[in-house]
């Protein structure tokens, strides 16, 4: 998961996420929206990442910044991302919803 | 379940017999007799009878919570489950209780007809989390029940079940699509909306310590 020039475009993303992390593409055109709509300094964040394939630990939002999400809560590191964002931008409701934990529909 | 000795004269019950468990026989048969007679007819009466179900447990009385030991509280959970069944019409799931990672509530497999909770919910000094829980779980049992017999379900429910559906087949974790996502998907926030109703009517005061 290193690159050297990433783009952080949405053609570029797409590819991250459908050809190197193998997201479902019904699943990545939205995340790519989200991922574009993030706070600058989440997507400054998300670059680091995307070329060093270390999960950075900044920025911080509410105690949490993207290593520590993805340990904490066992994430992905795009879902790892989209949640800090989630916390800079609605962090009520994304607090009581990382509270509360999560269920699962298991796949038939 | 009782014994028939003579016409007017005794109707006894047997020595370790259960009148709830006979209560529920005649149910069945009545059910199976004129299964239309006890449907809902919206979605709103499924859970006010759910919740005036579970408010009327004895496990729920002042001072009995705290008396069940784990396995009678994760029989409790079974009944619970029971009780949306009955009430919505579907045959009920197996249902277990078992230790699973922290903040992992739990999870449905509409294939394996399974709910699977994580066990420290039952380690609570009150019943509330357990019972969101439980409820919470078995309304994705009745959402996967009505996709899959959209013409047993009332037409309020009916009237959700294509996007009901197109969710099932496309649903959201935290751990791939993030929180925000799983979060606010239809089927999780019914199945939130659900389980609070459930908690709000039937344990409108604390029980437990």
């Amino acid at each position: 998961m290193v690159d050297a020039t990433p783009q952080f475009t949405e053609a570029a993303l797409h590819d991250l996420m459908i050809n190197r992390l193998g997201y479902d593409p019904a699943d990545a055109h939205g995340m790519v929206q989200d991922l574009l709509a993030m706070q600058p300094d989440i997507q400054e964040s998300f670059i680091d990442w995307w070329q060093s394939g270390a999960l950075p630990t900044y920025p911080q939002y509410e105690g949490h910044n993207p290593a520590s999400m993805a340990a904490e809560y066992r994430l992905q590191p795009i879902a790892a991302f989209l949640t800090l964002d989630w916390l800079a931008t609605e962090p009520d409701v994304a607090l009581k919803a990382l509270s509360e934990g999560y269920d699962e529909i298991l796949p038939g | 379940m009782y014994d028939y000795m003579e016409i007017g004269q005794n109707l006894r019950p047997r020595e370790g017999d259960d009148s709830r468990s006979a209560d529920l026989q005649i149910r069945d048969m009545l059910h199976d007799a004129a299964p239309e007679a006890f449907a809902i007819r919206d979605d709103a009466e499924g859970v006010d009878n759910t919740a005036r179900a579970v408010r009327d447990m004895p496990e729920l009385k002042a001072g009995e919570w705290e008396k069940l030991d784990l396995e009678a509280r994760v029989k409790w959970l079974v009944k619970v489950h029971n009780h949306v069944a009955e009430q919505y019409g579907f045959k009920p799931y197996t249902v277990r209780a078992q230790p699973l990672p922290p903040n992992y509530g739990g999870y449905f497999n509409g294939l394996t007809r399974t709910i699977v909770l994580n066990d420290v919910i039952l380690k609570d000094a009150t019943p509330n989390r357990a019972l969101n829980v439980i409820a919470h779980e078995s309304r994705h049992g009745y959402q996967w029940y009505a996709v899959n017999n959209s013409e047993k379900v009332p037409a309020d429910v009916r009237a959700k079940l294509e996007i009901w559906r197109h969710n099932f087949a496309n649903y959201k974790t935290p751990a791939v699509h993030g929180y925000k996502a799983y979060y606010n998907q239809p089927i999780e926030v019914d199945a939130r909306a659900f389980a609070e109703e459930i908690v709000k009517k039937a344990l409108p005061v604390p029980v437990g310590n």
